[in-house]
């Protein structure tokens, strides 16, 4: 195992610019050696990462101790500050590193650490690390989206267990997944955020169904879970009973510095350089708007990565993210739409052609232009997911007017 | 949203003092009152920036300043535009000693910084590669509107590869005043066989650090303007009551605030990039800088616009600040090179992409 661990002279300063410097050499130098070759260019093409290209990934990261870069190092992490986390995001996902799927290492490891149980510790932490169990998240409801703490999945307890009952939805790749962590109504409040817990939730159990939903792109990546009283040992509840609100929020806060994805940006945004410059376009007709419009996407990509480089080098991981997580959301998937948007204008004819089977499975290749032209129809398509998930921009929107503005 | 933190004392001693004396001492509505002179130039508000250091933060300290600093340059701006400050702080105070200090003769520093840090000389920067020309020692040329020379004493003027001071009153200057749309102040300057000196010895001179720093000068002052425009919008749909609640209740107007506060959010970082990478030398400093005038420019101009509509009829009055704010936001974008040709070079620093 290389060494990762964070460089700390003080921000600001000649030699913090370096260890920056230094940490990116080190992060390009792994997608450029240890990045399985295959998956590196399936991302470039945009193409459909099946569960065996994710953890492919998964072990490539773990040969350096990256798989958890941020957890404490008593648990197997390597402490990176929020800024060599986002250098992290930002180099390997530029240099062709799939989307690290968050639920397991970002989402569901810090609340088991940090509210869990020794057992719980010891029996989950380790499979997350070692990628041999995979956890799906369950959150969203089909009457609890946008308003989250509106759900309505029951827990009710029975002796040693609870046994659940409800439905969710969106949720992504439970198709792979051993485990789902969950939002249940253990109780009812004077509040909707009251009375919810936290669960883990083994996949065997009986009394689960999961009905997958295709999406625009074609592919499958979300879901809908039945649950039909399905029977939970007490000993996989997280915390306290009715605190589940505050560990979600401590889980959102956990990954809202990476959501700019400003490296994806940047991938997207050279991928389109280069299909320019290599490939004629039959729709586009004046080249200089254009061109133009792609300057105009460098300076919003210049302004994300100056806002979120000085958020990384400022914040304090252990308080909650400010609005500016809000911002860095809104502005990053703001983006990331309209790269795949001038993608495909320029792609013209070759991008109305579009048949799942084209982005699915090593070398797959467009039948008509480029070869990569169907996975960027795909990277638009799935894309139109991202001002809605996560929070969508209208209610981070909210979230500023109503902490910032005070409106 | 969070201020930048300033690194060291003298930033915010400057910041405090400015922002004090602008809040008690340079109220609009007390400026109003004034005769149009007064308003374009007091010299008495001179004298007090002149004393609170604000001129002398762009010059070495061997040369009798407090070295120079760009983050102090930009806090000062960030304060002008913001209680929309029609003293000649760019021009005279920022541009001319940096050059007089960069390209002058030790004869010359010690003739003019002095002066110029007390506030006793005023001076414009004529800065345009192919605007003026030199036969023998002599210079001829014109620039339709240069800020600040309808006030200046002297012009510093860029021609062939020189700069070359002009005294005001020369024989051969021209010179025709005219008000800006926000308050400051122009000229037309023409020189026919105008007597100059050159500045410094017969090396050419290169200004593009200079203006460099007058772009981001220019950006900051763009900042502070947008964001006292914000400021009042936010307070007014705050306050304002229409049909039972006040008008920051409707979502629609709750999420145009919104992308005003993000666009300011956007333009702080920017800024704060470029005046770190600038002050440091940095390779991409010019990139960085051109990024900021062409954005934030861009930004104030939108918020500024969106500021008057969101004030409805008060919103378009001469009397209240918000349209102030707009018309310094667009005087500002052509200023050292307009915002459009920030962009484009901008664009120009972007690495070609490569065929795959």
């Amino acid at each position: 195992m290389s060494s990762s661990r964070p460089p700390s002279p003080a921000p600001g300063t000649p030699e913090s610019a370096a260890a920056e410097e230094e940490f990116r050499r080190e992060v390009r130098d792994y997608c450029e050696r240890e990045l399985p070759r295959d998956v590196r260019e399936k991302v470039r093409s945009n193409l459909f990462l099946d569960k065996e290209d994710n953890l492919a990934f998964l072990r490539s990261l773990a040969r350096r101790g990256w798989v958890a870069g941020h957890w404490p190092c008593a648990y197997g992490g390597a402490e990176w500050t929020p800024l060599q986390r986002f250098i992290f995001e930002e180099e390997s996902t530029r240099g062709g590193a799939p989307w690290l799927i968050p639920f397991g290492v970002n989402y569901v490891g810090p609340v088991i650490y940090t509210f869990g149980s020794a057992a719980q510790k010891s029996r989950f932490l380790p499979p997350i690390l070692a990628s041999q169990e995979w956890w799906a998240q369950g959150y969203s409801e089909p009457g609890a989206g946008s308003d989250l703490a509106g759900l309505k999945t029951r827990a009710v307890r029975r002796g040693d267990h609870y046994v659940v009952s409800g439905q969710k939805i969106w949720t992504s790749y439970v198709q792979w997944a051993d485990w789902m962590f969950c939002l249940v109504r253990t109780s009812e409040g004077s509040r909707p955020q009251q009375g919810i817990s936290f669960l883990l939730i083994d996949m065997r159990t009986p009394g689960l169904t999961v009905r997958p939903i295709k999406t625009m792109d074609g592919c499958h990546h979300v879901n809908e879970v039945f649950l039909d009283e399905v029977k939970v040992p007490v000993e996989n509840l997280v915390g306290e009973e009715g605190k589940g609100w505050s560990y979600a929020k401590f889980l959102l806060s956990n990954e809202r510095i990476l959501s700019a994805e400003t490296g994806r940006a940047m991938r997207q945004l050279e991928h389109l350089k280069a299909l320019v410059a290599s490939t004629p376009s039959d729709s586009v007709v004046d080249r200089s708007a254009f061109d133009r419009r792609i300057a105009q996407m460098e300076l919003k990509l210049h302004a994300l990565r100056a806002f979120c480089l000085a958020y990384a080098r400022t914040m304090d991981p252990g308080q909650p993210p400010g609005v500016e997580a809000s911002v860095m959301k809104i502005r990053g998937s703001e983006l990331q739409q309209l790269i795949s948007e001038a993608t495909l204008d320029w792609l013209g004819s070759s991008a109305i052609v579009y048949d799942p089977a084209d982005v699915h499975g090593n070398h797959a290749v467009s039948p008509v232009g480029p070869p990569d032209a169907s996975g960027a129809v795909r990277e638009y398509l799935h894309g139109r997911a991202s001002t809605i998930y996560g929070g969508s921009n209208e209610i981070q929107r909210n979230i500023i007017s109503k902490a910032e503005l005070g409106l | 949203m969070k201020h930048k933190i300033w690194l060291d004392e003298v930033d915010s001693t400057l910041d405090d003092a400015a922002r004090r004396y602008t809040a008690e001492r340079y109220r609009l509505e007390a400026r109003q009152r004034m005769d149009s002179a007064e308003r374009r130039f007091s010299a008495g508000v001179w004298r007090d920036i002149a004393d609170m250091g604000w001129l002398s933060v762009s010059t070495p300290e061997e040369c009798g300043g407090l070295g120079l600093r760009v983050a102090s340059i930009c806090l000062l701006a960030e304060v002008a535009g913001r209680s929309l400050m029609t003293e000649p702080l760019t021009s005279t105070g920022v541009l001319a000693p940096h050059l007089i200090a960069r390209h002058g003769s030790d004869a010359q520093r010690e003739a003019l910084l002095p002066r110029l840090l007390r506030g006793d000389l005023r001076v414009a920067c004529l800065l345009d590669a192919d605007a003026f020309h030199v036969e023998t020692g002599r210079l001829s040329g014109g620039k339709p509107v240069a800020i600040d020379a309808d006030i200046a004493e002297c012009f510093i003027v860029q021609a062939d590869h020189g700069l070359w001071l002009v005294d005001a009153q020369a024989h051969g200057v021209m010179r025709k005043p005219f008000p800006l749309l926000d308050g400051r102040g122009a000229a037309s300057v023409t020189l026919e066989c105008a007597s100059a000196t050159r500045l410094g010895g017969s090396d050419p001179c290169d200004v593009r650090q200079a203006l460099l720093l007058a772009s981001l000068t220019t950006a900051a002052d763009s900042h502070g303007a947008m964001t006292a425009a914000f400021e009042l919008t936010l307070d007014h749909l705050k306050t304002r009551r229409q049909f039972g609640m006040p008008l920051g209740a409707n979502q629609a107007l709750q999420h145009r605030a919104v992308d005003m506060y993000i666009a300011l959010a956007e333009s702080r970082a920017v800024l704060d990039q470029a005046i770190d990478s600038l002050q440091a030398g940095a390779a991409q400093a010019a990139r960085d800088v051109l990024a900021a005038k062409s954005l934030v420019c861009d930004s104030a101009r939108r918020v500024t616009q969106e500021a008057v509509q969101l004030h409805g009829g008060i919103g378009v009055t001469d009397e209240y600040a918000v349209s102030h704010c707009l018309r310094r936001a667009r005087v500002n974008e052509q200023l050292w090179g307009s915002a459009e040709q920030h962009f484009l070079a901008f664009a120009a620093t972007s690495v070609p992409s490569e065929h795959p």
